[in-house]
């Protein structure tokens, strides 16, 4: 079910008592969010845990009166889930961990693939890897500004302030990145289209 | 040279303290060099599965009992 009102209107529902609002709110932006998590992160069930728990964090801080709404409720949410990554991946590296890669199977097995028909699967599949190698073949700090502003539909204010770089910086890393990606795509003969 | 009172604002004072960055963007053309390279969200969009959704809700409304 869809609901009408804006997202503020929803959170302000919700701290009202109506449990139903965040619901509305949440299944409103899932997409977006989870889309956002699973281009870092590979394995399916890591990515259910940090999508829930974003928007567990999410909850807590408008139950604690920490949302200030600029109209931006998407961005605050995806700099949340921005956060529980590099938290992961900080984590992953202090321990040393090496994960096995079920990327390919937990992306075939998703839900968005399972609805569509059996050509749009193939076609899908292919982009949604192509997608992936592409910017998996940039820096780190390149491939953050790309998925943040073409993926998160964040401004470079907010990119840069996620990612504790300038302005200027983040424009600069967007340069190169689409340099990269170019060279990347003629080098090894990607393109990158679903009908 | 002041503004007219009768003029149309194209951009809030928030426009410009928030996004004049992306006017930036826009003339460097990176929002449209993404458009032609990258396929657009909903393109590689992937969604939760309902019963992680449907823990999410639990856990939700879990924590609020707790607290």
């Amino acid at each position: 079910m869809k609901s009408t009102k804006t997202d503020y209107e929803l959170i302000n529902s919700y701290i009202k008592g109506d449990n139903r609002s965040i619901e509305l709110l949440i299944l409103r932006h899932k997409s977006k969010v989870y889309s956002y998590i699973s281009l870092y992160i590979r394995s399916r069930d890591l990515a259910d845990d940090i999508f829930q728990d974003t928007f567990m964090k999410v909850v807590q801080s408008i139950r604690a009166g920490r949302y200030h709404d600029d109209g931006r409720f998407l961005s605050w949410v995806m700099r949340i889930a921005h956060n529980l990554i590099i938290d992961h991946f900080r984590r992953e590296k202090q321990l040393g961990l090496v994960l096995n890669d079920d990327y390919e199977s937990d992306l075939f097995n998703s839900k968005r693939l399972a609805d569509d028909n059996v050509e749009d699967v193939m076609v899908r599949r292919q982009v949604l890897r192509d997608v992936r190698r592409l910017i998996g073949e940039l820096p780190e700090d390149q491939r953050e500004v790309v998925i943040m502003r073409h993926y998160a539909g964040m401004s470079f204010k907010e990119i840069a302030d996620m990612t504790g770089v300038s302005i200027n910086t983040a424009l600069g890393r967007m340069r190169y990145a689409l340099i990269n990606m170019r060279k990347t795509m003629t080098e090894k003969n990607i393109t990158l289209s679903v009908n | 040279m002041p503004m007219k009172e009768t003029f149309t604002p194209l951009l809030t004072f928030n426009d410009l303290k928030a996004y004049s960055t992306d006017l930036f963007c826009d003339a460097y053309g990176f929002d449209i060099q993404l458009v032609a390279i990258l396929p657009p969200q909903e393109n590689v969009s992937d969604e939760p599965a309902d019963d992680v959704l449907a823990g999410l809700f639990e856990r939700i409304s879990h924590d609020a009992k707790v607290r």
